[in-house]
């Protein structure tokens, strides 16, 4: 019995080789299940949204109440099906930390989204890292403020761009099992049915 | 042949409170409701009678009559429970019984009363049981129900049986009021000089409905059975409840987990019989020092599994303050609706929806289910109006959502957020947001959307440009045209 399969049985869980497998983005680098992962910047809702039209199941949006910008689901539609949309509104910080982690915790949700001011803590993110890695779903943590010393596995920082062909520009900015890189992006229109299923198209890394 | 006993409670609300030991009752009291915009007697007890306060007074003239006299308002939602309540304890004495609101029940009694002695026996044993109970009760027993009701109502004593095929020579006795008909009617039957039910014998049917109505003739004809008058049983609604009480009071968290455990499993076994589940419990847990706490949870769909009602109650339960312990439980289930049987095992969709909808009650009941919502499409042609949001547990996923057009932002500003513009232009050449300057660099537009006229709501113009910042950020500028001067808003934001 391996490592991990111990850490698994030992919390009562049956290791699912399907659910737990990481979302392929290109050769070589993939965003690993089970995990959560920061994203910065703003261009953070494109590679979200392009990350959840790669995994399958409900996604759990957790957002604040109150917000004056909504995601427009007709502009989502592009990427994956909104009726795949579950939206979570809290109150403060505490509400959001917490419906994040029972929702990863979970196994409702295929993919699970927090919008947070600053990073998590270390205590937060391992908190959430835990219930990731009970659930198996995709834990993302979109940042508006600063990051902070985390336990979470990656963390992309996600640039728009002035570039008619590569709107975008994604960095990897720390990576737990070692994954480098940098990309110029290009959005797939999902109903257009481009790159079928919906898959993001990477340029080659312009640096790295 | 139908026999039919009608079970007419006079003081219903009055004795409502003697039982439930109320101390105003023991001296001249009086159950009151606001009647012609006044307050009025509607029921008084023995010591108030005999000091003169009659039925119909107003309270302030009961008063002057009698000084002590006290008084409660009436309660009809109690009442109603009370009487419904009593409906399931006349369940021993007949197998149909229907409520005829507010102070009475009607048995059907064909075929069951020789199993207590006959009807007389059977309406004694009743009337004694009732005062048992301190319930003052008159009986009519008839062939119909109109009948029954009547003889309960205006009957000589506490008890009258019309033998059968005797009806109308009972009935005919009986004052004009006994008739069911719409009070005008029976005013104009007494100011024509018909006093009881028998004088009206004598006419017939046809001359009755061209001078007083169809519903004379009706209420009469249901008296005497020519026309059908069903006993309408209301089935007895199941109710979903258990409950439990302790020689000794508890407070350990694991113990009320153990008692909750045991009652859901009650309940779940008496929904799952029905094929029944329902979207809210609550638990009444009676503290011995501080009273009842009621506690409910939701959920997103229909439940019957005990395992899921008890990590439910966890949180709430945990929240709870005992501090000398609860010694009696009820745990009662709302909102009841079918349950959708399906084999979760062989399809994976299904139990992936399970998994959501319980994922949805843990979230609901913390933050509350409101707060839980899912878009659902709009057929609008505004952006802002193409969507709708609902309660997740409210709305239904599936729905189709066709977005075959051109690119539309991902993140839309419900009220458009004004711009400071720097170098105006069409769009502007620069732009100040959020402190941040942007510089345009391309755009394409506009986009112009004519309002929705029908609506009464903003009838202007609108023009979106799609805009490509130097700085990267793609935006949805909006502007009305023929404004002067020009304003500019940012509608949204481009993946």
């Amino acid at each position: 019995m391996s490592n991990t399969d111990l850490k698994y049985a030992d919390r009562g869980m049956v290791f699912e080789p399907g659910r737990h497998a990481s979302v392929r983005l290109e050769d070589g680098v993939s965003v690993a299940r089970g995990k959560l992962h920061e994203v910065c910047g703003n261009g953070s809702l494109g590679f979200v949204a392009c990350l959840v039209g790669l995994v399958e199941g409900p996604v759990i949006w957790v957002g604040y109440k109150g917000q004056r910008a909504t995601l427009n689901p007709d502009g989502l539609a592009a990427f994956f099906d909104p009726s795949r949309l579950i939206m979570v509104r809290g109150l403060n910080r505490a509400d959001v930390l917490w419906a994040g982690e029972q929702a990863l915790r979970h196994r409702g949700a295929g993919c699970v989204v927090m919008e947070l001011g600053d990073g998590p803590d270390l205590r937060e993110s391992r908190r959430l890292q835990i219930a990731a890695e009970e659930g198996g779903a995709l834990g993302l943590a979109i940042l508006r403020g600063r990051a902070q010393t985390s336990a979470a596995h990656m963390r992309w920082q996600c640039e728009a761009q002035n570039n008619r062909d590569y709107p975008a520009r994604w960095d990897i900015t720390k990576s737990k099992d070692g994954q480098r890189g940098s990309w110029r992006v290009r959005y797939t229109n999902r109903v257009r049915g481009e790159n079928a299923p919906g898959l993001v198209s990477l340029a080659s890394a312009s640096a790295a | 042949m139908r026999r039919v006993l009608c079970l007419w409670l006079p003081h219903l609300p009055l004795e409502r409170l003697v039982r439930k030991g109320d101390a105003r009752t023991e001296g001249p009291f009086a159950i009151i409701a606001e009647q012609k915009s006044a307050w009025r007697v509607t029921h008084a007890n023995a010591l108030a009678v005999q000091a003169g306060v009659t039925e119909g007074q107003s309270l302030p003239d009961a008063r002057a009559i009698c000084p002590a006299l006290l008084s409660a308002p009436a309660d009809p939602p109690r009442e109603q429970a009370f009487l419904y309540a009593l409906r399931r304890w006349a369940d021993q004495f007949s197998p149909s019984v229907a409520l005829q609101p507010p102070e009475a029940l009607l048995l059907d009694i064909a075929g069951v009363s020789h199993l207590f002695d006959g009807e007389r026996a059977m309406a004694e044993h009743i009337a004694e049981a009732l005062t048992d109970m301190q319930l003052t009760s008159r009986i009519g027993i008839a062939d119909t129900r109109a009948a029954a009701w009547a003889l309960a109502r205006f009957g000589d004593g506490t008890l009258q049986i019309a033998t059968e095929g005797q009806v109308k020579a009972v009935i005919a006795s009986m004052p004009i009021e006994a008739l069911d008909c719409p009070e005008a009617r029976r005013q104009e039957l007494k100011r024509t000089g018909f006093k009881t039910v028998g004088d009206l014998y004598a006419i017939r049917p046809a001359d009755l409905a061209r001078r007083y109505g169809i519903e004379v003739v009706n209420a009469l004809s249901a008296l005497t059975g020519y026309r059908p008058d069903p006993v309408e049983q209301s089935a007895l609604e199941p109710s979903y409840a258990a409950r439990m009480s302790l020689p000794e009071p508890i407070g350990l968290v694991s113990d009320l987990q153990e008692v909750l455990k045991r009652l859901a499993e009650q309940v779940c076994a008496r929904l799952r019989d029905k094929v029944m589940g329902a979207r809210q419990f609550s638990l009444i847990v009676r503290c011995v020092d501080t009273g009842d706490h009621v506690l409910h949870v939701g959920f997103a769909k229909p439940c019957d599994t005990p395992a899921s009602i008890v990590s439910q109650f966890t949180h709430p339960l945990g929240k709870l303050k005992i501090q000398f312990g609860a010694d009696w439980f009820r745990l009662s289930a709302e909102q009841v609706e079918p349950v959708r049987n399906r084999q979760m095992v062989l399809e994976h969709a299904d139990a992936e929806t399970d998994a959501t909808a319980q994922l949805i009650s843990t979230l609901g009941n913390r933050l509350g289910f409101d707060r839980i919502e899912r878009f659902l499409p709009r057929n609008a042609h505004l952006p802002p109006r193409r969507f709708s949001v609902t309660e997740a547990t409210r709305g239904v996923a599936g729905a189709g959502w066709i977005s075959d057009r051109d690119e539309r932002p991902v993140l839309l500003f419900q009220e458009a957020e004004p711009l400071e513009v720097e170098k105006p232009g069409r769009p502007p050449q620069s732009f100040v947001w959020k402190r941040d300057t942007y510089h345009v660099e391309a755009a394409s537009g506009p986009e112009r959307y004519t309002p929705e006229w029908w609506q009464d709501r903003d009838l202007r113009t609108r023009d979106y440009w799609r805009v490509q910042t130097e700085e990267g950020p793609r935006f949805w500028l909006l502007t009305y045209p023929g404004a002067k001067p020009a304003s500019w808003y940012l509608a949204g934001c481009f993946a």
